[in-house]
Formats: structure tokens, C-alpha cells, sequence
């Protein structure tokens, strides 16, 4: 009865559309069930693993999600998220209909709308802001994109400079770092051919892309490779290296100059590859002008560079180990080029000069020519595809303020967590602000200078919140509009998971089951639950609303070709792009029979014929992009110079030439600089957990009863000074404000330093509205007066009757404890990215503090938004421009916006 | 066939994919899981680890919960799957005690004990079981152990495995590569009040910290920072049931004493009846308290229906079945027949007797049965067990008789309370060294806990002082009135304490 050979990890795809399985929930009984099985793509972390629904022939019900096997990115498999999804799908809390606000903004009294209400008055604000051209305040506001192309292209048809976008509290940092060396914003390691791996993230658990990641990182090191590990806080990626390194949060670079200094002294390094691929005459040029311009006067002046960076001076300043740099040096030394290496979050994302750990971590793939070859790191456009139709509207004439302030021209991207800030300091207005798949009143830092902003109608005319589900920010909603979760929605994906491209197709699968079953839908909205609908088709219709009879040349762009006049379906919208702008694609689909949109509705994914690596080598004529090196010409870096930028002409021309050179700025929780006297100790508020994302997860049972509470991390010798042990209360005060949360004593936490899971804390402040009650708090939120706001948790998770039984069976009481609120915004001068970690004060709680209270006031957070502001080098750059114009932009504006044209300058610094 | 994992941690990333896809599988409730990861860590910053463990059933070649499964819901499948069937299964939770795993729970809608079963749903349809799929990492490999093709096998061939707890004796089917000694032992990494993003059970957060002091490795300083908590199967309604059993047995032997009486040629004393029809209530109590904790009471009949010899809960229950019978015969023999001391009227009580040592002592037997909790296991409990009957006995006889005023007589009642208090501190001063073969280490920290901590708090003062030296003291003071009554009452309450902790405190060491 048992066929132990033939066990395989998936139906055979020839079996999808038919696959009999025993039914688990009857068993023993041997009750036979029938599936269709439909990919589609994960929506939880920005991975964009494939998955598999596996669709009840007899109810139309959705089972259970497995890994997609035809997935190149995620081969099959995925993280606990991924079958999660079904928690989410069945969330019996979600939100079912479209909903409108009535009362005052913030209130939580909404009225069940339509479809056709919502479009309508949505759809005729924007008309008339664009008819009265006030362009600038119509503003779409995404956390998670889950899709490559889709909004950029629907907002340059609007003619609207809106997206705003949630890297700035993301990885701005790491981005500008990489994209200052190589024109790319991002790392793609080769783990495939790697012998040595250096990772200053948590891919073994979170990130970009952790389940494609975390596959090929143990792969390498089950071959033979190495592993080593920079993070502050012990990691579950940190426990499977074989070399942890614990640095003061803020100091990273040092370690990794002084990695550089010890590979160039002791002559370890690819002389041809930096001689040939580094911009090395610009630096001499700028920054020896009197030296002969000599490869080997050069190598002298870099290693003189960075001759501080001794191996002891970077054990006093990382305070780390003595024998850290050369043990990291040996390893790179002796594993190059096969190097590769990770950098997102973490360092970049938590420190002031962040990005100079991305340009120092390059650094060493530039000396070790671990750049673009097999085992080292590529430029993650090398490894990525976006398809798009193929007609795209004229690029956008306008630069929005709110978004891309002038004190922020090398700012990766735009400022968003700033938007408060901005609205106020420009005393301007936004008439429609879309957020979707964002909640910045949670996750934002200084979340309470949103509800500010939220509650004044002169500041947003009208607030639509996208999502799946309530969450802290939609409270604040006029309308609150359901979309589809992973399996329920179009989008298009495709992510540098490993040495190769490819393109996901997310589809909603009840949709395409209803297809296959030969009941064919024109639209998603009846496939889902209730009335949820999908952003794709919605965008569509709201651009009909907003240019009904064509006349503003916007509607065209979303019209069917086949049927003029009526809205393209996504049918066709998608059969175009797979069509004409997947290649290999068309080919791929005829060899098996199908049209290319039938290929990847039936497969979920396809993987792009590869270009290869070391593609800068490449040989190209005189009319494409290149550079001559050694009298042939070749392709290069899309950067100015088309080499490697050690020294950034950009940085220097923008006002920032003292840090033109991959260099180490001190950030501003050093402990040099922190006042031990009055107890002040660094928090790392930015880790994951590997079970949950941000935002979306609060309503997975499954996830949640695995993890939903954020203790913060604090070493025994800490804890022993301040009196506190686990489970018992500490009050942790910001600049801003302050938290009282519980204690976990760990070892695996850098004495001086605390940290705290940026998941979870999440809060409602309605019974029945406003937050998932799985995993969310009531609060009461106090305001006694102007700008001072206490968060007090009321009652903590609960169990509560629903359709499902489980929510009856709920064990966990704490819902964790919201951190960001009570941070300030403290944005990094050049790259734009709040440096996340906190200057605090941790102390046992005091008499009255309640566990899950927070204080904040913003007069303060104000003060020290100022003060960071204060540090800006603003705009104009050279040529008069807002902005270097070979940097990237989500949305990229036509040339001549990015003048200045002595436009009134905004914020006062 | 002998299908199970290999669980290589040299790849496991902690990640949880296994216990989430595991419950999408098996539509596991919120609370319980089938599969679980459990962290370590170990060492002093900066040299400190964090370790992980993926916990399950172990498919064991000789699995205890199918041995003590009263019905024969569990079964060992040919191809060396443990399966549960939810159809015969009472929900009387001996396997959750009988696993030294913590593999098995029980499903509140459905009362039923459930568990990892190899996914054989899925492996009859011709797929991996879901853990396995999901795994990012390829870290759980499924396979036939008698197979030497296997992947199990080759992994074996080739690498050190480990399983959990071997001095178990079971079996176990899944090995481990590279899998931490203090993660397999759970006594070796205690837990503290709280998980890194977990709460924990108020009852278990509750003297956490105590009790990992107790039996903690302090040398090692591990540490278990996630688990999934298993909080006790059996609570109340098993000591309970554990008390009135003592009760019900002690007093009928208990009435051998009046009968004994000099002087006595009447036969059965109205006492020595009344003390039979307080054992028969007794019985009764405990039947009822038994089915009470059965998550499918209306089912307690598939014991009898369908029971399975090799399980001491279901000879058990017909000790207590046969128990009962010749007790009610003995009663209605001497209410309606004759009460005269006849060559059959000794007979019936003896025999009647062997049947209370027998309903006493089986618990022993059946709790030597509970692989997971090596406190019950101490060899020689059945005996124990009697005395503690007999303590019981003795003392509720002694009780009706100082209530009924004639404690001041009741020399025998006096020297009866007495023995079974003595043989009583007996048994608890040598229960020390009466550890499970193959199990002393475990058994040691078990033990630990009798004596120290929250449990041996209750017991030393509960149980030792007030349950035996006081009512000792009692007996030894010269006769005034009431004191028999007094000894009796303390004895009794003592006794109560003491089984009562030992119900509680077995399930005190973490399995997993």
C-alpha cells in the first residue's frame, strides 16, 4: 500500500488540472478528492515564491497552498508563509465589502458602499485635481509592490509624479551604496559557485529573498563553503555560520575597510580587475591631483586611504575580537573570486552613513574581482526581467515636493516617512492619498505625526486605504476597499534570486479554476470573496472614471485593442505582455502548445533564457553604451564613468566629496557617543522574525501562535544591572517618548545594546474594526493635550467566536508592543533612508506603567526632525537639477523636471 | 518496511515552514501541533549558539502509545507507520503519557488523540509527506529504513545519526544529523517564564524559572528559548480518581479488621458493611471520575468492547470491573445471606480482597506503561500503591471510628493507621533508588522535584509532615478522645497531597 521509491513533492503538472489525492480530514477513512491545481505567487515577502493551490473540483474551495515545483526562484518549496496564505484567504475578520467612512475622519464609524459609489467619488476627485492641474496631490502610496510594472506605468498615464513608496524606511541605503558603485541598486549572489559567503543580513530567515536564498546559502555551505555572519544580534542565521561577528551597531564599515586595508597591505587583491574596472585615474586625479596618474601611485594612495583601519582600531571601534579582520580577510582572500556576499537592511538600514557599508562591502568584491562572475555578487538587474506592454505613456512632466524634497537630491527614492513633515513644512495638500499594502500610522517611525496629518482634512482632502484586511492606518480611512490576497489578484514578478532570470505570473486562482472548469469570468471581483476585488482591474476602472470619454488621453493607454472602447480586460492586457515582452517566452509556449498567456497561467512561472555574467566584458560597437578599456571597447557598469565608481564624481559633485571613497561614517548610536552615565543604550528595533511580514501577517493563525509577542533583547549583564529579568517590565525611552515592554534575557545580544522584532505591536482602537483581533490590542489612546498621545492596552488578544473554531482556541494573550511610534524620523542626509536605530534610555518599569503603553509627542518629534534636516546638503546639483539624472526613480520623470528652475525652495532648514 | 525521517540540522533553518505546512496538511487545531521546531541556545556571548530541533513522532518500533492504548485505536501499520484511529479512539490521554515524545494531543473538537502519521494520506496518493515538501532546505527526509537504497539509509551508511531519548527503549524512526545533545534533552535546556516571541502557559511560565534551577544542567548553561508547551494531559480527575481508587480498595481491605475482632463470632459487623459500601462508593467514584476525564466519555464501553490485553488501562479496568462485581456479591451475600464465619464467607472476602490489591496495584503497572514520565516508572509503585491503599483504608476506618466516639477503643484501628503510615514513609524514603532501568538520569532530576520547588514544597510539608510524622505523633500520644480521629483526618489529606503531587509533578519534566 505504501510506494516509498515513487513519493514525489508535487502531482506531475500533466496531472494538474485532475489530481486525486485521499482526503486528510477523513482519514483513516480512504475518501478520494479531486483538485485542480493552479499556480500563482506568495504576497507575503517580496521573495515572490511560486505556489501552488491545490482547488476542490467539488466545492470551488481552495485546500491548501504548496510550493510551486516549475518556480526557478523558489524551486517548489517555501517558508512558512507560503501555506499560511490559507490562514489569510479564510481570515474569517476580513474585510468583505467596500466601505465608507461616516463621522469624523478617525472615528471608526463606516457604512458598507459599492463598487460603483467608490469609483464614482474617488474617481472624481482625481478628475478634477487633474482638470484644475493639481497634479502633485494625487499620491499612490505602496509598501509592498508585489508587482514590477503596473502603477508606474498607470501613474505616468496619469500624467502624475505620485508614487511614494516604502523604501526610504527600507533599504535606502544599501541601494544608493550599490548603486553609487555600479548603477545597479542591489546585490545578487551567486551562492551557486560560492566558497565563501558574507552576509551582513538574515537570509537563512527573512529578506530579500529568503526562502531562494536560504536553499542555495545551505547548498554552498553542504559543498563546502563558508559562512560568515555580521549582525549585532545572534541571528538564526548568525547560529549556522561559522564565523559570527557581533560588531556596535553603527560601526560595520570600519570592519569591513579594515578587511580592505589587510587585503591591499598584504597584497591579496585582483590587480587587473580593479586596474581595468575601477575608475582609479578619477580618484587619483581628484583627490592626488599633483601625483603622476599611475596605477601603482594608485594602489599607494588607496592603501594610505585607509591605513587607520588597522585590525586594532577596528577591534576598539567595532568592539569585536582583535583577530576579526584577519580571519575575515584570510577567508575572502582565499575563497576570491568565489565571493559572494549580502547587504539590505541591517547595518545600511539602522545607522547614519549607512550607505557607506554597502559601498565598503563592494569594495572588497572590487578588490577581490568577485563582481559579475560565477560565485561572486552580480548587479541584480543582470538577474532580473520586467515585462511591460508594449505601449508605454510619455514620461511625466512634473516633480512632486511632498515626495522628492529638494534636501534630499541623492535620496533613494522618495522620502516618504517624511510626508507629516513635508505637508506641514509646505503647508500643501494631498486631495487623494491612496495607501496600499501600507500602514505607515504601525509601521512608520513617528507614527502619531500621521494620525496628525490623517485627521486634518487641509492636509488630505480624501484617504483610500487598499487592503486586504483592517490595520492601524485604515482607521483613518474615508475609504477602505478590500483587495485580493496572493491567490486572488494579477501581478507580474520577477526577483534576483540566484544567477539567472525569471518571470512569475500571480493569478487568482479561484478565477482561473472557474476557467478551467469551462465558466469562464470577465472579472476577478466575483471570484473572490464577497466583494473583494483586485488592484489591477480596479486601477483600470478608476482611470475610466478619471478620464471617462477619452478626452484627457489618459484612457487609451487602459483601452482594449480588440474591443475599442471598452477597458482592456486583463486577459488581454497580460496576453500582450507575455506575447511580446517575455523572450523566450513565445518559443517556450509554442514548443508546448499553448499560447504564452495560457503557459503561464498553467505553469505560474518561466524561467528567461539567462544573458550569462561578466556581462561588463562584453564587446560592444561604437553606437551601443561602453567604455575602451585596454583599446577594446566594451560594455561596462551603467554608471557615468561605465566603471566601477570607487570614487563617486557623484557624491562629490552633490556636495558630499568627503565621502566620494567608500569610507566609514560613525553613526549616530556609536558608543563613543552614547551617555553611559545616564543609561543610554542602542536599540536595533529593525530584526524580523522568519515567521512573519510586516504588516500582512496578523492574520494568519498559524504564524501567530508560533510568534506574536516582541520582548526586548537585552544581555544578562545589562539586565543584571538595570534589575530586570524575563517576563518582567522595562520602559525603554526615545527621544520622542517612550514604550514599557517585557524583557528576554539572552546571550546572544552585544552587552550595551537592546533590540526588538519589528513585527508585532500591533493595536486597534475599536473593538470591532481597525486590527486583526488575533493579533492586535485594544488600545485606549489618550490625548490630554496638543501632540501628546498614550497608547494603553485595554485588553490584549483574546479568544472570540468566528466561523473558524480556532479563534476559540487562541492561547497567546499579548499582541507585542508598538516601538516605531515613539521613534523619531531621523533621515540620513544623503541616501534618504531613516537610520533606524534609537538612542534610548532602558530602565525597569516604573510604578504605574502598564505593559503595551506608549507615549509620544510630537512637538518633539518635530524638533528632531529639524535637527536631522538640519545635516541635508540640498539641491540644485550641477546643470541646476533636483537630482543626479543617471540615479534611478520608481517613477521616472521627463528630463526637464529635474530642473529647479528656481522653483520656491520648500522645507526651511 | 520501517518508514521514517532523517532530520539533517547540518540544514535546518529554524524557519517553521515544517509545523505550518503540517497543519495546512492535517488541519491541525490552533494550540497542538504534529510537528514542532524547538531552539536552543547555548554558551556566553560572544561565543554562543543558537540550535534547533525538529520535533515529531518517531514512528517507534516498539511505540508505547500503541502498547498502552487501551482500545487499540494506535496501530503499528506494516509499513511501520503509527497511526491513530479517531473512530475507536476515548480520548483517555495514556498515550500522550505514554510517548516520551510529547508527540500526541488531543483534538478538542473531536476528543480524539491525534499525531504525526507520515502523512500516509499522502504517501498512498503517491506524495512526500508536507513537512518534507515544504522544507527549504531539504533538511527532513522521508524513507524506508529496511530499504538500504533509501536516502534514509544512505544517510545513515554515512553520517553519525542520533535519535531522541534511545535509553527509551522505543525505537525511534527518526534520526537526527548534527542534532545539539541539549536540544534532544529537554531536561538538559531548560525554559524561562517566556519564549523569544512566545508567552508561554501561565501554569508552566508559573515557577519556571524554579523548577529549571531543579533540573538544570547549570555547567551548560543551555537554554530553551522556543518550544511548543505541552501542559499536563492529566490533571484532577486522575488524582482523583488515583484517591478514590486507594479509598475503594483500602476500606474493603480495611474491613477485615472488624471482622478480626476478637469476640467477633458474628460475623460482619455493621462497620466492616458499612466500610464495603463505602469501597463500592468508592469504585463507583473512581469509574466515574475515569470516564469524566475521557475526552469521549460516551465511548468508555470500547474498553470493554474492544479492549487491548496489552495495555494495563484495559486490564485495569476489568480488575476494577472484577473488583466491583465481587464486591457488590460480597455485599449482597452478607446483607441477604448468612453472616456467620463460613468456610465460603472467607473465601468471598478473600478473594474479594485479592481483587482490592489487584484494582490498588494495577495503576503501577499501568504507569510503569507512561514511557514519557520516568517518576511513574519508579519500579516497585504497585506496591507502593497497596500500601497507600491500605493507608486509606485503615484511615477512613479509623476516621468513622473516632466520629462515631469510639476512638478511645480503637487500639487495632490505631496500630493499623499506624503500619500502613510507616510503610508508607517507607516507600517514599527508598523511592529514590527504585529509578527506571536505563532511565536513572532522567529519573534523578524527576525526582528532584518530589523534594524541592513548587511540588516538593507541597509534598515535604503536605504529604511528609502533615500526611505521616503528625498523625504518627497523634497515634503515639496516650488515648485521649478524638486524637484516632484527628491522626486519620491528616493521614487522609496527606495522602491526597501525596497522590495528587505525584500525578502533577510526573508531568513536571519537559519531553520535548
Amino acid at each position: 500500500m505504501t510506494m516509498t521509491r515513487a513519493w514525489s513533492s508535487a502531482p506531475p503538472p500533466e496531472a494538474w488540472d485532475d489530481w486525486t489525492e485521499l482526503d486528510a480530514r477523513s482519514w483513516p477513512i480512504r475518501r478520494q478528492r479531486r483538485f485542480r491545481l493552479v499556480p500563482t505567487i506568495c504576497f507575503n515577502c517580496e521573495a515572490a515564491c511560486g505556489l501552488l493551490a491545490y482547488v476542490d473540483r467539488a466545492t470551488g474551495e481552495v485546500a491548501r497552498f504548496e510550493g510551486n515545483p516549475l518556480h526557478p526562484g523558489s524551486r517548489g518549496r517555501t517558508c512558512a508563509k507560503g501555506p499560511a496564505t490559507l490562514n489569510q484567504i479564510r481570515d474569517p475578520e476580513r474585510i468583505l465589502h467596500p466601505l465608507k467612512r461616516v463621522g469624523p475622519r478617525g472615528g471608526g464609524q463606516f457604512v458598507r458602499s459599492s463598487w460603483d459609489e467608490a469609483l464614482h467619488e474617488i474617481g472624481g476627485r482625481i478628475r478634477r485635481a487633474l482638470d484644475e492641474g493639481r497634479h502633485d496631490e494625487i499620491v499612490y502610496h505602496v509598501g509592498r509592490p508585489g508587482d514590477d510594472h503596473f502603477m508606474p506605468r498607470l501613474l505616468a498615464a496619469w500624467g502624475v509624479d505620485g508614487h511614494n513608496s516604502h523604501t526610504n524606511v527600507c533599504s535606502a541605503s544599501a541601494r544608493i551604496g550599490y548603486a553609487l558603485w555600479c548603477g545597479s541598486d542591489r546585490p545578487s549572489p551567486d551562492y551557486s559557485a560560492t566558497r565563501f559567503i558574507l552576509l551582513l543580513s538574515a537570509h537563512l530567515e527573512t529578506g530579500h529573498y529568503f526562502n531562494p536564498h536560504a536553499q542555495r546559502i545551505v547548498e554552498a555551505v553542504e559543498r563546502g563553503a563558508r559562512l560568515a555572519v555580521v549582525d549585532t544580534r545572534l541571528s538564526n542565521t548568525a547560529s549556522r555560520a561559522h564565523l559570527w561577528i557581533s560588531p556596535w551597531p553603527g560601526s560595520e564599515a570600519a570592519l569591513l575597510l579594515g578587511v580592505a586595508r589587510t587585503l591591499l597591505v598584504s597584497g591579496r587583491f585582483d590587480r587587473e580587475f580593479v586596474r581595468r574596472w575601477t575608475n582609479w585615474e578619477t580618484f587619483l586625479r581628484a583627490r592626488h591631483p599633483e601625483d603622476p596618474v599611475t596605477f601603482e601611485r594608485f594602489l599607494e594612495r588607496l592603501e594610505e586611504a585607509y591605513a587607520r583601519f588597522t585590525p586594532e582600531f577596528v577591534a576598539e571601534e567595532c568592539r569585536i575580537p582583535p583577530q576579526t579582520v584577519e580571519r575575515l580577510a584570510d577567508e575572502i582572500a582565499s575563497a576570491a573570486p568565489a565571493f559572494a556576499s549580502h547587504l539590505w537592511r541591517n547595518a545600511a538600514s539602522g545607522n547614519l552613513g549607512g550607505w557607506q557599508v554597502a559601498r565598503a562591502l563592494m569594495l572588497l568584491h572590487v578588490l577581490t574581482g568577485s563582481v559579475g562572475v560565477p560565485g561572486g555578487v552580480n548587479p541584480a538587474t543582470w538577474d532580473k526581467v520586467v515585462a511591460r506592454p508594449r505601449e508605454m505613456p510619455p514620461p511625466v512632466r512634473r516633480w512632486n515636493e511632498r515626495l522628492w524634497p529638494r534636501q534630499y537630491p541623492l535620496s533613494h527614492y522618495e522620502m516618504s516617512f517624511l510626508l507629516p513633515h513635508l505637508l506641514r513644512e509646505q503647508e500643501a495638500r494631498i486631495e487623494v492619498y491612496f495607501t496600499r499594502v501600507y500602514n505607515p500610522v504601525w509601521t512608520n517611525p513617528d507614527g502619531c505625526s500621521w494620525i496628525e496629518m490623517l485627521e486634518d482634512d487641509s492636509r488630505i482632502g480624501c484617504h483610500v486605504a487598499l487592503t486586504p484586511v483592517w490595520n492601524e492606518t485604515a482607521q483613518w480611512a474615508d475609504w477602505v476597499l478590500p483587495m485580493g490576497l496572493g491567490s486572488e489578484r494579477h501581478d507580474l514578478m520577477s526577483q534576483e534570486t540566484h544567477a539567472g532570470t525569471w518571470i512569475g505570473f500571480r493569478q487568482p486562482v479561484r478565477r482561473e479554476f472557474e476557467r478551467r472548469e469551462g465558466r469562464p469570468v470577465t472579472t476577478t471581483l466575483g471570484s473572490n470573496p464577497g466583494e473583494v476585488w483586485e488592484e489591477a482591474e480596479f486601477w483600470i476602472a478608476l482611470t475610466w472614471e478619471v478620464d471617462p470619454d477619452g478626452s484627457r488621453g489618459i484612457r487609451r493607454y487602459y483601452e482594449s485593442k480588440h474591443e475599442p472602447g471598452r477597458p482592456v480586460s486583463l486577459e488581454e492586457y497580460y496576453a500582450e505582455i507575455f506575447e511580446h515582452n517575455v523572450p523566450g517566452l513565445p518559443e517556450a509556449a509554442r514548443a508546448a502548445g499553448l499560447t504564452p498567456l495560457e503557459y503561464m497561467r498553467r505553469r505560474g512561472a518561466f524561467a528567461v533564457p539567462y544573458a550569462g555574467q561578466r556581462r561588463y566584458e562584453r564587446e560592444v560597437s561604437p553606437q551601443e553604451a561602453g567604455l575602451e578599456v585596454d583599446g577594446v571597447r566594451r560594455a561596462g557598469f551603467p554608471t557615468p564613468s561605465r566603471k566601477l565608481e570607487l570614487y563617486s564624481e557623484t557624491l562629490a559633485a552633490w556636495g558630499w566629496p568627503e565621502h566620494a571613497v567608500p569610507g566609514y561614517i560613525r553613526g549616530h548610536v556609536h558608543w563613543r557617543e552614547l551617555d553611559r552615565e545616564r543609561g543610554e543604550m542602542v536599540l536595533l528595533p529593525t530584526f524580523r522574525l522568519p515567521t512573519l511580514i510586516h504588516t500582512r501577517s496578523g492574520n494568519a493563525k498559524w504564524l501567530l501562535e508560533i510568534s506574536h509577542t516582541n520582548p526586548l533583547w537585552i544581555h544578562p549583564a545589562d539586565a543584571e544591572r538595570l534589575g530586570v529579568a524575563t517576563g518582567k517590565l522595562v520602559r525603554v525611552t526615545t527621544r520622542i517618548g517612550y514604550l514599557v515592554l517585557r524583557a528576554w534575557l539572552t546571550e546572544g545580544m552585544h552587552p550595551g545594546v537592546v533590540a526588538c522584532s519589528h513585527h508585532l505591536g500591533r493595536w486597534r482602537l475599536y473593538p470591532e474594526l481597525g486590527g486583526a483581533k488575533l493579533s492586535s490590542a485594544l488600545v485606549s489612546l489618550e490625548r490630554a493635550a496638543q501632540g501628546r498621545f498614550f497608547f494603553r492596552q485595554r485588553a490584549g488578544v483574546r479568544p472570540f467566536r468566528s466561523d473558524d473554531p480556532d479563534t476559540e482556541r487562541i492561547g497567546w494573550r499579548e499582541a507585542g508592543v508598538c516601538q516605531n511610534l515613539a521613534f523619531p524620523v531621523q533621515p540620513d542626509p544623503v541616501s534618504g533612508m531613516h537610520c533606524w536605530h534609537q538612542r534610548v534610555v532602558v530602565e525597569a518599569a516604573r510604578p504605574g506603567d502598564r505593559y503595551g503603553d506608549v507615549f509620544v509627542d510630537t512637538s518633539r518629534a518635530r524638533e528632531v526632525f529639524r535637527e536631522w534636516l538640519a545635516r541635508t546638503r540640498p539641491a540644485p546639483g550641477p546643470g541646476g537639477l533636483r537630482r543626479p539624472l543617471w540615479l534611478n526613480r520608481p517613477l521616472r520623470p521627463a528630463e526637464d523636471a529635474y530642473r529647479i528652475d528656481g522653483a520656491p525652495a520648500a522645507p526651511s532648514a | 518496511m520501517q518508514l521514517g525521517f532523517v532530520i539533517d540540522h547540518s540544514r535546518c533553518i529554524g524557519c517553521h515552514a515544517c509545523t505550518v505546512a503540517c497543519k495546512a496538511e492535517n488541519d491541525v487545531p490552533l494550540g497542538v501541533f504534529r510537528t514542532w521546531v524547538k531552539y536552543i541556545e547555548e554558551g556566553s556571548f560572544p561565543d554562543v549558539r543558537r540550535s534547533f530541533a525538529v520535533l515529531r513522532c518517531n514512528q517507534c518500533t516498539d511505540a508505547p502509545c500503541v502498547t498502552i492504548c487501551p482500545v487499540g485505536a494506535l496501530e503499528k501499520r506494516p509499513d511501520g507507520i503509527v497511526d491513530v484511529d479517531p473512530r475507536a479512539c476515548i480520548g483517555c490521554k495514556a498515550c500522550l503519557q505514554g510517548c516520551p515524545y510529547d508527540a500526541l494531543y488531543i483534538n478538542d473538537a473531536t476528543g480524539t488523540a491525534e499525531k504525526c502519521h507520515f502523512c500516509a494520506h499522502r504517501i498512498e496518493s503517491g506524495l512526500a509527506p508536507a513537512c518534507a515538501v515544504v522544507c527549504p532546505t531539504a533538511a527532513i527526509i522521508p524513507g524506508d529504513f529496511h530499504d538500504p537504497a533509501s536516502a534514509v539509509s544512505r544517510l545513515r551508511a554515512e553520517h553519525l545519526l542520533v535519535a531522541r531519548k534511545p535509553e527509551a527503549g522505543t525505537g525511534p524512526n527518526v534520526l537526527y544529523r548534527e542534532l545539539l545533545p541539549a536540544a534532544a534533552d529537554p531536561t538538559a535546556a531548560p525554559a524561562a517564564a517566556a519564549y523569544m516571541w512566545a508567552e508561554r502557559p501561565p501554569e508552566l511560565a508559573r515557577g519556571a524559572e524554579e523548577l529549571a534551577q531543579l533540573y538544570g544542567d547549570a555547567q551548560r548553561r543551555a537554554r530553551t528559548v522556543y518550544a511548543a508547551d505541552h501542559p499536563p494531559a492529566w490533571r484532577g480527575l486522575v488524582s482523583g480518581y488515583l484517591f478514590t481508587k486507594s479509598l475503594a480498595s483500602g476500606m474493603f481491605l480495611a474491613s477485615g479488621l472488624h471482622f478480626a475482632e476478637p469476640g467477633n463470632t458474628g460475623g460482619y459487623a455493621p462497620a466492616g458493611l458499612a466500610l464495603g459500601f463505602g469501597a463500592l462508593a468508592g469504585l463507583c467514584l473512581t469509574a466515574a471520575l475515569l470516564v469524566a476525564d475521557l475526552g469521549r466519555p460516551s465511548r468508555f464501553w470500547f474498553i470493554l468492547r474492544r479492549p487491548n490485553w496489552d495495555s494495563w488501562l484495559a486490564r485495569g479496568s476489568f480488575a476494577l470491573l472484577g473488583y466491583g462485581a465481587l464486591l457488590a456479591f460480597w455485599l449482597g451475600s452478607a446483607i441477604f445471606g448468612s453472616t456467620r464465619r463460613t468456610t465460603w464467607n472467607g473465601m468471598l472476602w478473600t478473594a474479594t480482597a485479592a481483587a482490592a490489591v489487584l484494582a490498588a496495584a494495577y495503576t503501577g503497572w499501568l504507569f510503569a506503561q507512561a514511557r514519557g514520565r520516568v517518576l511513574w516508572m519508579r519500579r516497585g509503585l504497585w506496591a507502593h500503591l497497596v500500601v497507600q491503599a491500605w493507608l486509606a483504608g485503615s484511615a477512613a476506618g479509623a476516621l468513622w471510628l473516632g466520629l462515631s466516639g469510639k476512638g478511645a477503643h480503637g487500639t487495632r484501628w490505631r496500630v493499623a493507621l499506624a503500619l500502613g503510615l510507616i510503610l508508607h514513609a517507607l516507600f517514599v524514603a527508598t523511592e529514590k533508588r527504585f529509578a527506571p532501568r536505563r532511565r536513572e538520569r532522567e529519573y534523578a532530576r524527576a525526582h528532584a522535584l518530589l523534594w524541592r520547588g513548587p511540588f516538593g514544597r507541597r509534598r515535604v510539608l503536605g504529604s511528609l509532615v502533615f500526611g505521616i510524622a503528625l498523625p504518627l505523633l497523634l497515634l503515639l500520644l496516650p488515648w485521649p478522645e478524638g486524637t484516632l480521629a484527628l491522626a486519620a483526618a491528616a493521614a487522609l489529606s496527606g495522602l491526597w497531597i501525596e497522590e495528587d503531587t505525584l500525578v502533577r509533578a510526573g508531568q513536571a519534566l519537559p519531553l520535548s
